[in-house]
């Protein structure tokens, strides 16, 4: 696991993503996909991005370098890469940072190579893409990438076509094709999702040195809280295109400020005693309801919350986290690494500029007291009455 | 065969070596900075060739004396075009076949597992050699006429050795209207089905990639093809410009790719919302290498498939055509001996059914390589 919290000399971040906003003009209304997302990512640091699927954090990680079609899809908002706003850079020079610059590990393997193309000639490609090198040279930088991803047996392995290579074989040849342009900052869309789960901590593991080595920042869009806690220096929770929350990653593990994110995680085998999904479903994207976007399914909801806007983010009270966290329950002895890891980095007293901790949610507002989501019981009580 | 379109495999070219360290990389792709590949290179040279000889033809010898002297060939208007589709077909088919070895002998061995396809594949291909060169050995139909010879019965039905395969009224030995409609169909089978498929393929990858109005006019231009009635505009041009092969093969060539347009437009909207088109955008390539890389070769096994279903449909339509009294009267087209025979059937049955067999039999032997094909390339 690579933390790299060297960013004590870090004024401006990698990326920086202000309010964006990504539209998609359908026959039935405008789909708001993502509607208000700011985040950012310092060099070499990992963000997750988590959510239910329908949250919006893919169409989030594929507005940055415009990957989503654009038309039906429209992107607004500042998306500063280098202090450089992508949303008004050309088509060509967003094709120059694609695969050089900020690269993309997709989820399903076996769809993401060209089943026609040998894996070598697939990262060759890219290398060539973005280099005038000989066709030699990029050869060679296929071999020695598919040798760095530890791919046995490199040179033989850049001869065979891809349905000749295992599941995990495979998402490591994709992420040798996102090595192969040297980039700075690697988006990873559920990369492990389809593997199986020993596979899955390997190719974490992997991701994980490469990032040390190749000092990469990584943007990890997940629903997996598990993979979170493996991998993330910092989380963007996101519901319905919205941000719910920003939290350095023990912060959220160990006190969980909002209501939606207090679900997520008792959701999590191990933790409280609800299994399996939070009951309700996402509101409409093309008509959302007033008010928060979380307040069908809120066991907190109080009547404002259905009305105006959805709340702005508002820091989040330390004290206020200490008794959540003690509400959201002590993981049983089950979940040894999720608590270990937890507590090993809420001993870590850095309290830097990445300390952040906001959440959109009326009771983090100046309006109301935070504590009232605590008086309630605890979430899977809730869940009870207020769901099934 | 070797009229086909580009291999599945685009650029992935193959030295003799096993390992990726063998692979001939200075052929792989013809995109990158250092220019055109070898390949390339040679096709134009080759090409060019062709064009400098087809002046030399025309301007030169005119029709004064045969192109190739030697062999006392004149070549024609058809041969010129179906010289230039062997070129074509050599770069586009067997040069990549030949470098992806590895790739080859995979479709190889799907390809056996069937095994009518095999025999159809030998078939067709003594039908393209003696096709393409028989004309060069035995003596056109029209010098071969003796009367003395005529009705002779196949060796089979107890003729003689001289004429294996029987003569017709003139004397005309049928081995030689046989090879000399193997010709005939080579032409029409293969020219017209590189003008269809490659225009189909153009306006149907044009249609997904431009999408919007340009998808809209050209597919709504194929509906009005495809309603055209295309032999009766045959019939008018014949009747104004008398018949003529070429003529028939354009018109074939040039009004029936709709089918091809619309297959390989279905097929490059379907691809292009693959996982790997869009993860070959996200490594930051452009559009067109995305569509010539990662889409056409992606396409390409559908191309092929209805490549050769068809030359099928060609040849059957020319032998109608011919049977029918419509034909080129300067060439042996099979159906112009079917046509020929009939009133001989009663007491020279061979005269037709021989050819007519044989018509039969590349009918059939395209149809179950097309089939065999499309299981066996199918790159999913
Ligand atoms: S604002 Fe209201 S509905 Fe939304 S999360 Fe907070 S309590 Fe729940």
């Amino acid at each position: 696991m690579s933390r790299h919290h060297t960013t004590t000399d870090q004024t401006e971040p990698l990326l920086r993503v202000t309010d964006l906003r990504t539209q998609f003009r359908t026959d039935d209304g405008v789909v708001r996909a993502v509607d208000g997302v700011s985040f950012g990512l310092n060099a070499g640091e990992t963000v997750c991005l988590v959510g239910e699927s329908g949250s919006g954090k893919t169409v989030t990680a594929e507005s940055i370098t415009r990957l989503v079609d654009c038309p039906p899809g429209e992107i607004s908002g500042r998306i500063e890469f280098r202090g450089e706003d992508l949303t008004a850079a050309s088509e060509d020079r967003l094709r120059s940072l694609r695969g050089a610059e900020i690269a993309h590990v997709f989820q399903n393997p076996q769809d993401a190579l060209n089943p026609v193309h040998t894996v070598g000639w697939q990262v060759a490609e890219v290398v060539q893409i973005h280099e005038s090198v000989s066709r030699r040279a990029a050869r060679k930088r296929a071999v020695d990438l598919l040798d760095r991803v530890d791919i046995p047996d490199p040179a033989a392995t850049a001869d065979a076509y891809p349905h000749e290579l295992s599941g995990g074989m495979k998402q490591r040849v994709l992420v040798a094709v996102a090595l192969a342009g040297e980039p700075d900052l690697l988006i990873a869309d559920e990369p492990t999702t389809a593997l199986d789960v020993t596979i899955q901590a390997q190719i974490l593991d992997l991701i994980a040195d490469l990032q040390a080595e190749f000092d990469m920042a990584v943007l990890f869009v997940t629903h997996d809280l598990g993979v979170v806690a493996r991998v993330a220096d910092r989380v963007v929770v996101l519901y319905a295109g919205k941000v719910m929350e920003r939290a350095p990653v023990d912060r959220l593990f160990d006190a969980p400020a909002h209501p939606y994110s207090r679900a997520l995680l008792a959701c999590l085998p191990g933790r409280g005693e609800s299994n399996g999904a939070i009951p309700g479903n996402l509101p409409d994207a093309t008509d959302p309801p007033p008010g928060c976007r979380f307040a069908s399914r809120c066991p907190f909801a109080v009547e404002d919350c259905h009305e105006g806007d959805h709340p702005p983010l508002a820091p989040v009270a330390e004290d206020t986290d200490v008794e959540a966290g003690a509400t959201v329950g002590d993981p049983p002895a089950g979940s040894a690494p999720l608590a270990a890891s937890s507590a090993e980095r809420s001993a870590s007293p850095d309290a830097g500029p990445d300390r952040e901790h906001v959440a959109a949610c009326l009771f983090h507002g100046e309006d109301y007291d935070a504590a009232h989501l605590d008086r309630e019981v605890a979430w899977s009580a809730a869940e009870g009455d207020h769901g099934e | 065969m070797a009229g086909d379109e580009p291999a599945p495999d685009g650029g992935t070219a193959r030295g003799a070596g096993t390992g990726f360290e063998g692979i001939d990389w200075t052929a792989v792709d013809d995109a990158g900075s250092a220019g055109p590949s070898a390949a390339v290179t040679a096709e134009v040279l080759v090409l060019l060739g062709l064009a400098a000889a087809l002046v030399y033809d025309y301007v030169v010898l005119a029709n004064e004396a045969p192109t190739v002297g030697v062999v006392g060939w004149d070549v024609t208007g058809v041969e010129w075009l179906l010289v230039v589709v062997l070129v074509v077909g050599a770069f586009h088919a067997a040069l990549p076949l030949a470098r992806n070895r590895r790739l080859t002998a995979y479709y190889w061995r799907q390809f056996r597992k069937n095994r009518a396809a095999v025999v159809s594949l030998g078939f067709l291909g003594v039908v393209f050699l003696v096709g393409l060169v028989g004309p060069l050995i035995w003596t056109a139909p029209n010098e071969a006429i003796d009367y003395a010879a005529a009705y002779q019965p196949p060796v089979f039905a107890g003729g003689s050795w001289e004429h294996a395969l029987g003569t017709d009224a003139q004397g005309r030995p049928i081995w030689h209207l046989i090879v000399y409609g193997m010709r005939v169909s080579l032409e029409v089978g293969l020219i017209s089905m590189v003008f269809a498929i490659s225009i189909g393929t153009v306006v149907g990858t044009a249609a997904a990639y431009f999408g919007g109005y340009v998808d809209e006019a050209l597919m709504r231009y194929v509906d009005l093809q495809q309603t055209f009635p295309v032999f009766i505009l045959l019939l008018l041009l014949i009747y104004l410009y008398g018949a003529s092969l070429l003529l028939i093969i354009a018109l074939y060539g040039l009004f029936s790719w709709e089918g091809t347009a619309r297959l390989v437009r279905s097929e490059a909207l379907q691809r292009g919302e693959e996982a790997y088109v869009r993860a070959a955008e996200a490594t930051g390539a452009g559009r067109w290498w995305t569509i010539r890389r990662h889409l056409i070769p992606n396409v390409s096994s559908t191309v092929i498939t209805a490549a050769t279903l068809s030359i099928p449909v060609f040849i059957l339509g020319e032998a109608s055509l011919s049977f029918l009294g419509f034909g080129d009267p300067d060439v042996f087209s099979w159906g112009r001996t079917i046509s020929a025979g009939r009133s001989d059937l009663p007491n020279a049955p061979w005269i037709s059914t021989i050819p007519g067999l044989f018509l039969f039999l590349t009918v059939l032997a395209f149809n179950f390589v097309g089939d065999a094909l499309r299981d066996a390339i199918d790159p999913r």
